[in-house]
């Protein structure tokens, strides 16, 4: 009995000091998972448009979430689109606002042309680039 | 036979040969494929809805629609007395002159854009130099190649028509004599903008296949010539207008370099939407500004968020293609003279006067004479009147 007490205490003190990789939004539920490019940094990000279906011709605004453990702080962020078959970007450039838990939220994207468009966020943690990726069709 | 058996064999006749002559559309007339009837419907439904601007307290009013409209056609508005907004933009050419470049009080640079469905733009003119419709209504009437007034000279004119002060009055409840001049001519802008909003065209040829479509009439469908059909289907297909043609207006609202000359004059180049970019920045009536009315300045996202790269350097504004057929010639240097030679301009495109680092949109597409004749044939349907 003692020693199933000892585990349990062991396991529960393992818990506690478990890297919390799972910060509020980078659950499932949150947007899309983006895909990452690139160097490989530990961390992952998710993105949420809303619209959810983004318009053509319309403005919208995309909350991003960067997810890694505690110990990878995020020291820049940044967001742009493009349409990697026509070699060009939007024409704005969107702001960015930065919250808790490495939460990051643009406004100002504008898709212009209807087609195959690329989110592109770039973060920089430790020194290191890392750059994420998500395609949606604009229609 | 009887007499009256042979009339009624005669007219029985009659009748068959008009109904052979003028068939009813069947449904095998449509030419359309799934996939280009659901990129046709996004050209629609016309009209679109329409809202006040918020960054202009008057917008929607009437009786600042009617001050606005006086004000549009009244010659004493430039400094010779001789030139009105309406010299140029005359409603019975489609709200433009005809001309290839456009003249005021001196020869201007650029072709007239009509007001057709002028409210519904983001940007506006050739270079996108204004973010509203009233901003952009100042700009003619102080430039001196067009009406070459004053802030000052407006004022003391409009101080001096009894019929303007009772309106003026009336419309934004204050005194003309003690509202500085600058205010003055900012909400006679306002007026005037009031008036153009109300310059929305009808439904067209185009618009009655497009709502048949979408209500899943295709014999009503099917009336839609079949030239049209097929210069449609190069439009939305192969020719990939509609990646800046788009929507119910038939335009991005955007900018793009298609290919035309910027050299206006020995070592005189127009810059086109770099130009404008740096203008519209540095306007004191854009909507960043203080005479937005809109205390959340909701219009103004654009103005904030756009993007100076090189790559604006001799880009155009792309026009919308509602109305064609009134407002010849075409492109922002008025180079064009007819629908066939803009069709041939794209179909032959110099890819060299095109960007190096430019969009990989536009190729010579090399239309045959049928192709180029049934492009031609649909940007027509945009223009004639629909017919229910």
């Amino acid at each position: 009995m003692r020693l199933v007490r000892l585990v349990i205490l062991s396991l529960a003190a393992f818990v506690v000091h478990l890297p919390n990789v799972h910060a509020a939004g980078c659950k499932a539920e949150f947007g899309e998972e983006m895909k990452s490019e690139g160097q490989k940094t530990g961390l992952s990000a998710r993105i949420l448009t809303a619209p959810v279906t983004v318009p053509v011709g319309q403005p919208f605004s995309a909350k991003v979430v960067i997810c890694g453990s505690n110990e990878q702080a995020v020291d820049s962020f940044s967001i742009d689109a493009t349409m990697p078959q026509h070699r060009h970007g939007m024409n704005y450039k969107p702001s960015v606002t930065s919250g808790d838990d490495r939460k990051y939220e643009a406004t100002g994207l504008f898709f212009h042309m209807p087609g195959l468009w690329r989110f592109e966020v770039t973060v920089q943690s430790k020194g290191k680039p890392q750059r994420f990726t998500h395609d949606v069709i604009a229609k | 036979m009887k007499r009256s058996n042979a009339l009624c064999l005669v007219s029985s006749a009659a009748l068959v040969s008009l109904v052979m002559a003028t068939p009813p559309a069947e449904a095998d007339d449509l030419l359309l494929t799934k996939d280009t009837i659901e990129k046709v419907l996004r050209h629609g439904p016309w009209p679109m809805p329409s809202k006040p601007d918020p960054s202009n307290r008057v917008s929607g009013q009437d009786s600042a629609i009617e001050l606005g409209r006086a004000l549009f056609f009244d010659k004493g508005l430039s400094s010779s007395g001789t030139v009105a907004c309406g010299s140029c933009h005359q409603p019975e050419r489609g709200w433009t002159d005809g001309k290839a470049r456009a003249g005021g009080l001196a020869r201007l640079d650029r072709n007239t854009q009509s007001l057709f469905n002028v409210r519904y733009n983001r940007w506006f003119g050739w270079d996108g130099r204004n973010d509203s419709l009233w901003g952009h209504s100042i700009g003619p009437i102080l430039d001196q190649r067009e009406m070459g007034m004053t802030g000052e000279s407006v004022a003391a004119y409009v101080r001096g028509q009894k019929a303007y002060v009772q309106q003026y009055e009336a419309v934004f409840q204050r005194k003309v004599d003690t509202t500085p001049p600058v205010e003055l001519l900012v909400d006679l802008a306002k007026a005037m903008a009031a008036f153009q909003e109300t310059l929305v065209s009808g439904r067209t040829e185009f618009d009655a296949f497009r709502d048949a479509l979408k209500s899943g009439d295709r014999s009503a469908a099917a009336r839609y010539p079949k030239s049209a059909q097929r210069g449609l289907q190069m439009f939305v297909g192969r020719g990939k207008c509609h990646f800046c043609h788009s929507g119910p207006m038939f335009t991005n609202g955007e900018f793009a370099n298609a290919g035309m000359r910027y050299f206006i004059g020995p070592g005189k180049v127009d810059e086109g939407r770099f130009g404008g970019i740096n203008k519209v920045r540095a306007s004191a009536f854009n909507l960043l500004g203080s005479y937005n009315d809109d205390p959340k300045k909701a219009t103004a996202w654009a103005t904030r968020h756009v993007k100076q790269t090189h790559n604006t350097f001799g880009e155009f504004k792309v026009p919308s293609l509602r109305n064609l057929r009134q407002t010849a010639p075409y492109m922002h240097d008025g180079s064009l003279a007819t629908l066939k030679d803009v069709v041939n301009h794209y179909s032959n495109i110099d890819l060299e006067r095109l960007h190096s680092d430019g969009e990989r949109i536009l190729e010579p597409l090399k239309l045959s004479d049928q192709e180029t004749l049934d492009l031609v044939a649909f940007l027509e349907t945009l223009s004639r009147p629909a017919k229910n």
